[in-house]
């Protein structure tokens, strides 16, 4: 289970978020959705330990993580993907995918140099869950360039390098933005495998009707409050909702 | 299959060892080839660490040659005034300044890059003053003498054998790391160290590891020049090489396992034919200039561009990517 | 206690130098992002030309060979930025080397290895006991002098207030339609001027000479370094505080031993790991 718990964060007087409770558990799909500046990036923010809350915990297991830098979140299994794909342009796609597996690597630093048996092993197992990845989000050519794949495959790229490393809860930073519906079929199927593993998601997205289609749970954020939290059907029928973003029909 | 792909990883030692095999025989044991030989050698050995260093992990030292110097008084010190033989001497000369490098970029590290860079020149400086001072240990100004010969041999081959090995080994080392998750894990935290940290990546520690490896393999390159040349003084490994070593990891290609010797070869090469100082400053100022701004990865990524051009047009029989529309290069970023 | 009282004093005159150096060097640094290097090439062509020409003509044509100097830096560096998208700003810290590199061997080339001296202020005067150079306290007053225009035309004047704006922000500062590549240039330009200036008093003081370029640029990047860039009257006193260290240094310690305390000054500051002391962002890598 990872959940934040009264999370309030003020930039300079300008209140964020303002008491805000969300939680995972293993298995299921958490989507926060809202306007511009309703509070949710910052939300992400403070599960991904990039800002650090002024009040609230943000716990995983029942331990406090509140206060741990992004590294030793990966460590103890919480992947995260970013708005603006990072991967470098020039690496390949297997290589950028590959750079998920940083964070489980048994590798030393005298075996790396001298490409001990044991190294030599498991980059052999690391480049075939790397290339089954690839295969699983349709990527193409795992030796292309990361710089001359279409934006949305980008951003499944950074899906399944994250995937690659062993996380037990994924944050994913607007993962459907600029996709078209069959990318975002791809994603919704692969996250949705995913889950079923037994790994617990929270999404950011500004599009309705794919977190409502995707998630298990939704929280609808505006100015820094929970407008409305639970299943999907119960969002689609929540008054404020329905009256503000579904009234004319749109998703 | 595997030995294709064994074979691809260590090319550039294939590349080298043949060069060696060349220079043996074009040499026919004339000493001033050798000489020159072991002067390329010994640069190229300080170089290709600070090559996976800079090219790899986005850090720079302007004190190599001070950390090989730190080794080669450490092989002096105690071959000179305690009597231990050359191999005795091995292992201290690298561990020294390896250990000192780590324990003082440690905290350094968690700063931007360029902190380590203004490091590196106070340590130079601190380095060079410090010997200077030592007194009747290091000799003060005018240095240390009297090492015992190098222990591969009397004859001028073994010298150039042993250098030769030893950088046969940093390629072969260089070329393994990168392929390993700890050298994609060095690449991330230079592309991108938020990504880096988002994978798990201790930023500061990766980095002063391989600061503290380049460091040693310095040392090592310390041991052998002091029993090579059997004279060390401050200036014998001093900021002025520091800085050579730099400039031939970018002349020749930061990110390649041979760039610092292409570049160490162009130095000494160019170094012998230049008359004096003066020229020299200006040519290899303009050069370095010149490389920075329109080959950052130096002379070895000029292959790497030729085959790119020539692979290109035809379908070069992968995959086609899924996606028809036009994939947009972006431009290369350093 | 006399004693002591003249060695601040000194100290404060020696720094009012590496503080007139340090104000070009943040002025550069916050702007660009880049370390100039080259900032010691500035003092010591300024220096040589002023003292082999001379007289007031010397002093123009060396302040002009150093703006001329900032120049090529500052298309340098738009160079740069225009073939490629400049992530690694070490790249160009390089380059600077490189540019210190031709400039030192020029120099040489031109005027030889001498220590080149122009006649300044002599004698000095008696106040309250102390002697006091009259160079040295003519050296702290120019030099507070520019920082206090530093001061007005960064605050007081439009385009001050611009190339603040690109320092605090070149991606905002562009947004707002500030010119911020020209500005970066202008930093260059007015950086290699500043320490024109400081190559003139310097020859008036300690003479200069080809090789002193490098040590001039690590003075700067000390004197920046010590209290953080946070503004240029921090910097300003960090220059002093670094002279007053070193001449104390010269003072009390062992004879050679006062040259290593830049460099372990900048190991100390360094080591302590507050990032402002590297970065005017504030950022942690």
């Amino acid at each position: 289970m990872l959940s934040a718990r009264g999370i309030a964060v003020a930039f300079g007087g300008v209140k964020a978020l303002d008491v805000v409770d969300v939680e995972v558990g293993p298995g299921s799909i958490v989507g926060m959705v809202g306007p511009n500046g309703a509070g949710k990036s910052t939300l992400f923010n403070c599960l991904t330990g990039v800002v650090s809350p002024d009040a609230g915990t943000v716990e995983l297991d029942g331990k406090d993580i509140t206060r741990w830098p992004t590294e030793r979140r990966a460590r103890v299994g919480i992947g995260r993907t970013f708005q603006t794909a990072r991967a470098d342009p020039n690496s390949t796609v297997c290589d950028a995918i590959m750079t998920g597996f940083t964070v489980s690597t048994r590798q030393c630093m005298l075996g790396a140099f001298l490409s001990s048996p044991g190294v030599r092993a498991e980059e052999k197992q690391f480049k075939a869950r790397a290339l089954a990845l690839v295969d699983t989000f349709d990527l193409g050519n795992p030796d292309a360039l990361v710089g001359e794949l279409p934006a949305p495959h980008r951003r499944l790229l950074e899906v399944a390098r994250t995937l690659a490393g062993d996380a037990k809860y994924l944050l994913l930073d607007e993962p459907a933005a600029g996709m078209d519906s069959l990318d975002r079929q791809i994603l919704s199927k692969v996250l949705r495998q995913v889950a079923d593993r037994g790994i617990g998601i929270v999404l950011v997205e500004h599009n309705f009707g794919f977190v409502l289609s995707l998630c298990d749970e939704v929280t609808v954020l505006a100015s820094g409050k929970v407008v409305a939290q639970g299943t999907p059907e119960h969002i689609r029928e929540h008054p404020e909702i329905v009256r503000v973003y579904l009234g004319q029909g749109t998703p | 299959m595997r030995t294709f792909t064994v074979l691809g990883r260590h090319r550039n030692l294939l590349a080298y060892a043949v060069v060696i095999g060349i220079v043996i025989s074009v040499a026919q044991g004339r000493e001033s080839i050798y000489d020159v030989g072991v002067s390329i050698l010994v640069f190229g050995l300080m170089g290709i660490p600070l090559a996976l260093m800079y090219g790899h992990g986005g850090i720079i030292s302007l004190c190599q040659a001070s950390f090989a110097a730190l080794g080669g008084y450490a092989t002096s010190i105690l071959t000179v005034s305690h009597g231990w033989s050359a191999w005795e001497a091995l292992a201290p000369s690298i561990l020294v300044p390896g250990v000192i490098a780590y324990l003082i970029s440690r905290p350094i590290l968690r700063l931007p890059e360029l902190s380590l860079a203004l490091t590196t020149i106070a340590l130079a400086q601190l380095w060079y003053g410090l010997v200077a001072l030592g007194g009747d240990r290091t000799g003060g100004h005018v240095g240390l003498y009297g090492m015992p010969a190098l222990p591969f041999g009397d004859e001028q081959l073994g010298g150039f054998l042993g250098i030769a090995v030893l950088v046969a080994a940093a390629i072969w080392a260089f070329e393994n790391y990168v392929r390993s998750a700890r050298g994609r894990a060095l690449n991330a935290i230079r592309i991108d160290p938020i990504l880096a940290r988002s994978v798990g990546a201790d930023v500061a520690r990766e980095r002063a590891l391989v600061f503290g490896v380049a460091a040693g393999v310095a040392g090592l390159a310390g041991w052998y020049f002091s029993l090579y040349v059997g004279f060390l003084s401050p200036d014998s490994l001093s900021f002025t090489q520091s800085f050579a070593v730099l400039f031939m990891v970018v002349i020749g290609g930061r990110r390649s396992s041979i760039g610092p010797l292409i570049g160490s070869t162009v130095y000494i090469l160019a170094g012998d034919l230049l008359p004096g100082g003066v020229a020299q400053g200006v040519v290899f100022g303009a050069m370095l200039v010149a490389v920075l701004l329109l080959l950052p990865d130096g002379l070895a990524s000029l292959g790497g561009i030729v085959r790119r051009v020539r692979r290109r047009p035809p379908g070069s029989g992968s995959a086609a990517p899924r996606d028809p529309a036009p994939a947009k290069r972006e431009r290369a970023h350093a | 206690m006399a004693a002591f009282m003249e060695y601040l004093a000194n100290g404060a005159f020696f720094g009012a130098l590496y503080a007139l150096l340090a104000l070009p060097m943040f002025l550069i640094w916050s702007t660009t992002d880049v370390v100039d290097i080259n900032i010691g090439g500035y003092v010591i062509v300024a220096g040589v030309v002023s003292a082999s020409v001379g007289g007031v003509t010397g002093w123009l044509l060396g302040v002009m060979a150093a703006l001329g100097m900032g120049a090529v830096t500052g298309l340098l560096f738009l160079a740069f930025h225009w073939l490629w998208d400049m992530k690694d700003m070490m790249r160009i810290v390089l380059a600077t080397f490189g540019l210190l590199l031709i400039t030192a061997s020029a120099v040489q080339a031109l005027v030889g290895t001498d220590n080149l001296y122009l006649s300044g202020l002599s004698g000095s005067v008696h106040l309250l006991g102390f002697r006091l150079s009259t160079q040295g306290m003519f050296n702290l007053l120019l030099a507070s002098a520019f920082l206090l225009i530093l001061f007005i035309v960064l605050n007081g004047s439009a385009s001050g207030l611009r190339m603040r704006a690109a320092a605090a922000s070149a991606a905002s500062a562009a947004l707002v339609g500030i010119a911020v590549r020209r500005m970066q240039f202008m930093a260059f330009l007015v950086g290699s001027g500043m320490a024109g200036i400081v190559g003139i008093l310097a020859a008036m003081t300690t003479g200069v000479s080809y090789s002193r370029g490098l040590q001039f640029s690590v003075y700067a990047v000390t004197a920046v370094i010590l209290l953080g860039l946070r503004g240029p009257a921090t910097v300003f006193l960090g220059g002093i505080l670094l002279g007053i260290f070193e001449q104390m240094g010269v003072a009390y310690l062992p004879s050679g031993w006062s040259q290593l305390l830049p460099p372990a000054l900048i190991l100390l500051v360094l080591a302590s790991g507050r990032s402002h002391t590297i970065s005017v962002h504030a950022v942690r890598a």
